[in-house]
């Protein structure tokens, strides 16, 4: 028998290295297990196609929460983050819609489509901006029980309680926000399809809702709390690549002392006297650790690494019905040039250099009714035949993504459902990036010349290759019956499971998806206090 | 100078919340005048005759979910309210001249579905009992302001409490959900699902996939009523005669009731101009059609939240956000009424013997993805070719709405989105009851051939006969959004307005839409007699 850990983490996705680093920063002898030959889960960066750098799952960082950065350093370990200065809505129209990180200049594009937009914009950015310090409280600390009455627990609904009420004015928006659609709240701000279509897209990225169902406002606000540098709402791309931030945690994780192996997979949970006592490895490697934290997701966790015998039939039927549908992939293209935007022509043509218009993020999304019917195809088990999409030229940014003069180009798509009706993505997986690649070309024809290599991601690669449940990216829905102390599931924490000694560390915890890494601390703030009350047995 | 004295109250509109709200008011010693542009009382709980000698009930079939304690505090009985007894379930017809029978004791599901039923009837009616309170209201103020709201509070914590730490957590996580995904995780028989879905997205405007239409299902199924799958309950004479039976109460209690009396407007003063201090402005009133004033101490509003707020009160009291967010109150319309005079009793292929299955509801819409389909064509404005049908036959119990032997079928038609993109109602009429005749033909063969006339109410009647925003019959959608603290709008659970003594009573607030005359009890019960020369007590928010 091997070495004795203090805590073994099953994953080394960004939230399980955030946890590793913090558990070994209190001084914990920590092992991370990871099934793939490099670290970071979904955020990682390989070099597909020769010279060309992809992102290949995640590819923006926002979330990510400040005080982990500044905790663990992680600029310290290499860490850049290179603003995106803006997003650009091509139109079918020829037209387009562009706005800025700077206020003043959106302010003046606004006013091309709609005067009653430009003036609402503003204001709508400041309601966000209060929205997300309302609900920042909840964010940084562990949902609190809605049904125990244990002191610790009513003192921390007192403290929310207090928090909250310190954002009075924003409470009932805040409930609007959590229960309406994120079509109806737009709509209510702007009369310009395009600026409607463009804002209510971020409602929908991660889940399988349209811009009409309730509750993706509220996904749309998650998207909105992210913070780069200070700077509110700002999106960024790490120099490198997604891979660049897990590496960062990484080297801060083993900096504070602790191991990680990869190409380690993990077949089970080790249970013995009722608590969780290590793990075996596919090989049949047996570790003892004091604790077992799971970066996987939950379905994964308690349907293929705890032995059922482990569960309770309820509990088990409760991560059964745990809303995990992929809805998104990803298309990652090396390109031998820049594509050539429709919409950016006009103004090429007056010589104006349109690369600063392609250097954030492109969004493709119209109007509500084109994310709508996008939506209303996966419903019934299709891909979006008009998909909607967020595409970021990353070597625009950051020239070390592709050979000089070449370009990488990564493209989020929705919707693409996990369960195809009567077809299987192995079958589809080429017919689908046709059909992005056919949308796309709708708004730069050259697209089809200049594309040397493609990548297309569905959910059953994600599923398959990184390990995420139906190749859902934020590890479960962000539904309003999934979210705070509902998330996974109704009756315990969230991070402590009903297995003694065995933690979640995911986005399948609260506050949920993005690259945030709040989950991998939480969960690790909680295996801290609980190891006291075991004496460090 | 008005001819008229100076009422406690005016109630505006005389549908079935506000007759209630009047007549209690009337009760406790208030003097009430109702004002009603229509002929009759009622609104859209009324019995119409739209072909000689055929009755049919204007747009709610059923009076179910009627709060039976006001019946009683009413005396409705005693008024001429004659409820008949509950007869039949649900029945739907499927593919294939198959008949799926559900509420008897032998509905021919597998046994597993049977079990779940069970527990899910048992578990929702847990919910429906430990909610009851919330769901009948009015709510406790949120932010307490002495020892009785507090309490109104705890005794709510505790009855929470009461529920075990598992149904509590199960309850959390039901309330918003789509209710496809309730039934999913519960059932495997596609109509069984369908059927439990119909009654929680009757009237609105969400889809099986939406979220938040679980809520529908608690809503349709209050602690007082006895199941998901019960048959509707049905007034001898119609739901007129329900109302008919509030207006004899409120009258009998001296409310003072005038039909073909339309309000233009609600008299606003403004505080600032009469007292020292903070401006508030204050309704005083209101004016009629033909221009006589009418004076009172509080106006009660049956009409709904834009109509009161946005046309009778007037954009120029109101401050700008709160034009805002009145304007941006969503109310759609998602019924069309289909009536039907029958010579003969439709036949459906597969049914029973007998007419048991006639009397209670029949809905067609197959599965799950069939009416999420019909809801997809209204959120593009445009009709379904295949809508959702909840069909009844009143004159099966009650012989006086037909002539003998013949039957009147009233169709609650589904989703039928009021803004049509491509066509307009005018022209969409005749071929949506075409589409209805047609649909229930496909089960019922001869069907067609037994009509002998249709009357079509589309969204835009709805709205323009009753003056419903948006053809709303539930006066405003009952999304998440707008719902409990935040119906109609949030903050606004008190039944007031930012106008001084002017309350709404209508189903665009809590507890929102069916005939249960909730939000008028609750209203009532809120409205206080402003004293002369100082400032009402409660304010909006508290």
């Amino acid at each position: 028998m091997a070495q004795r850990y203090d805590a073994v983490i099953i994953g080394a996705g960004h939230n399980g290295l955030v946890c590793a680093a913090y558990l070994a920063r209190a001084g914990l002898s920590v092992l991370m297990l990871e099934r793939r030959h490099l670290v970071g889960g979904a955020a990682i960066t390989e070099e597909i196609h020769p010279g060309f750098r992809y992102s290949v799952c995640s590819y923006v960082v926002s979330l990510l929460r400040p005080s982990i950065i500044s905790n663990l350093d992680l600029p310290g370990h290499g860490l850049e983050l290179l603003p995106l200065d803006g997003t650009l809505s091509p139109l079918p129209d020829g037209d387009y819609l562009m706005r800025w990180h700077d206020a003043g200049e959106t302010r003046r594009e606004l006013m091309r489509h709609s005067k009653t937009d430009a003036e609402a914009y503003e204001r709508f950015g400041q309601k966000m901006y209060h929205l997300a310090m309302a609900v920042r409280p909840l964010l940084g600390e562990p949902p609190p029980s809605l049904t125990s009455l244990a002191p610790r627990n009513l003192r921390r609904l007192w403290r929310l309680r207090g928090a909250l009420a310190r954002h009075e004015p924003h409470l009932y928006d805040l409930a609007r926000m959590m229960t309406m659609s994120s079509a109806d709240y737009v709509e209510e701000w702007f009369e310009t399809p395009a600026l409607q279509g463009a804002l209510a897209a971020s409602g929908i990225i991660g889940t399988l809702l349209g811009p009409r169902s309730p509750g993706s406002a509220y996904v749309m606000l998650h998207h909105y709390m992210g913070e780069i540098d200070g700077q509110f709402r700002a999106w960024a791309l790490p120099r490198g690549g997604m891979g660049a931030v897990s590496e960062a945690i990484a080297a801060a994780a083993r900096g504070f002392g602790a191991q990680i192996r990869t190409e380690a997979e993990v077949a089970q949970v080790l249970i013995r006297d009722g608590h969780s006592a290590g793990v075996v490895l596919a090989g049949g490697e047996e570790i003892e650790a004091g604790v077992v934290i799971s970066n996987a997701d939950p379905r994964r966790t308690f349907e293929t690494l705890v032995a059922p015998e482990h569960l309770d039939a309820d509990f088990r039927a409760s991560i059964a019905r745990y809303n995990i549908r992929g809805s998104s992939a990803k298309l990652n293209l090396s390109l031998d040039a820049l594509p050539s935007f429709t919409c950016l022509e006009p103004l090429a043509r007056q010589g104006v250099d349109v690369r600063p218009y392609l250097a954030g993020a492109i969004s493709i999304s119209p109007d509500i009714d084109y994310l709508e019917r996008a939506y209303d195809d996966a419903k019934y088990g299709q891909y979006s035949r008009e998909p909607y999409m967020d595409i970021v030229l990353s070597s625009l940014l950051d020239p070390s993504m592709a050979p000089p003069g070449k370009h990488m180009m990564t493209v989020f798509v929705q919707y693409a459902p996990y369960k195809l009706h009567g077809a299987s993505w192995e079958d589809e997986r080429e017919a689908f990036g046709d059909t992005v690649i056919d949308t796309l070309a709708e708004y730069a024809p050259n697209i089809k010349d200049i594309i040397l290599h493609r990548q297309v991601v569905t959910p059953w690669d994600l599923e398959r290759t990184i390990g995420l449940t139906q190749g859902n990216i934020f590890h479960g829905e962000l539904g309003l019956q999934q979210l705070f102390s509902l998330r996974p599931v109704p009756g315990f924490d969230g991070y402590s499971t009903p297995v003694e000694r065995l933690y979640l560390c995911g986005s399948g915890t609260h506050p949920g998806g993005g690259v945030m890494g709040a989950s991998g601390e939480l969960a690790a703030r909680r295996v801290l206090r609980d190891r006291r009350k075991w004496g460090h047995s | 100078m008005s001819p008229f004295t100076q009422y406690d109250v005016a109630v505006i509109g005389a549908g079935h919340n506000a007759l209630v709200a009047a007549a209690l008011l009337a009760r406790a010693g208030r003097s009430v005048i109702v004002l009603e542009q229509g002929a009759t009382v009622g609104g859209s709980v009324a019995t119409e005759e739209f072909a000689p000698g055929f009755r049919a009930p204007l747009c709610f079939a059923g009076v179910e979910l009627f709060h039976p304690k006001l019946i009683g505090d009413l005396e409705l009985e005693k008024h001429g309210l004659r409820l008949l007894p509950d007869r039949g379930g649900t029945g739907m017809p499927l593919a294939n001249g198959r008949w799926l029978g559900l509420g008897g004791p032998d509905n021919g599901l597998p046994a597993k579905d049977r079990a779940a039923l069970a527990a899910f009837a048992s578990f929702t009616a847990r919910m429906a009992r430990v909610l009851a309170p919330l769901q009948t209201g009015p709510l406790p103020a949120l932010r307490a302001k002495g020892f009785g709201d507090m309490l109104e509070f705890l005794k709510l914590a505790v009855r929470l409490r009461g529920l075990g730490a598992r149904d509590l957590g199960e309850m959390l996580r039901f309330l918003p959900m789509p209710v496809q995904d309730v039934l999913d995780e519960r059932f495997e028989n596609d109509a069984l699902k369908a059927a439990l879905a119909m009654p929680a997205l009757t009237g609105a405007w969400l889809g099986p996939r939406s979220a938040g239409s679980a809520w529908g299902l608690l809503h349709h199924r209050p602690a007082w009523r006895n199941g998901l799958l019960a048959p509707p309950r049905f007034a001898a004479g119609g739901p007129g005669a329900l109302t008919a039976a509030l207006a004899a109460s409120a009258s009998a209690h001296g409310a003072d009731i005038r039909t073909g009396t339309r309000v233009r407007a609600i008299l606003v003063e403004d505080r600032a101009a009469t007292a020292a201090g903070e401006g508030s402005a204050r309704a005083i009133g209101v004016l009629l059609e033909d221009g006589r004033e009418i004076p009172s101490r509080t106006v009660v509003s049956g009409a709904d939240p834009r109509s009161t707020l946005l046309d009778l009160v007037g954009p120029r009291w109101l401050d700008p956000e709160v034009v805002r967010a009145v304007g941006n109150l969503r109310a759609h319309g998602s019924v069309a009424i289909v009536k039907l005079a029958l010579d003969r009793k439709p036949r459906f292929e597969g049914a029973p013997e007998g007419d048991a299955h006639l009397a209670g509801r029949i809905r067609i819409g197959a599965s799950l993805e069939y009416l999420e389909r019909a809801f997809d064509c209204a959120k593009y404005g445009r009709v379904p070719e295949r809508p959702v049908l909840e069909i009844t036959l009143p004159s099966l119990a009650d012989g006086s709405l037909a002539p003998a032997g013949r039957h009147v079928m009233h169709v609650w038609v589904q989703y039928t989105a009021s803004d049509l993109r491509e066509t307009s109602w005018e022209s969409a009429r005749e071929s949506l009851g075409r589409t209805v005749i047609g649909l229930i033909g496909e089960h019922a063969p001869d069907f067609a051939d037994s009509v002998l006339h249709t009357d079509v109410l589309t969204p835009l009647d709805i709205e323009q006969r009753f003056g419903l925003s948006g053809g709303c019959l539930y006066h405003a959608d009952m999304t998440l959004d707008q719902l409990l603290y935040m119906r109609p709008l949030p903050g606004w659970y008190r039944y007031r307005t930012p106008i001084d003594n002017l309350y709404l009573c209508g189903p665009g607030t809590h507890p929102g839409g069916g005939v249960t005359g909730l939000p008028g009890r609750n209203a009532a019960s809120r409205v206080q007699m402003p004293v002369a020369g100082t400032r009402p007590a409660a304010r909006l928010m508290a």
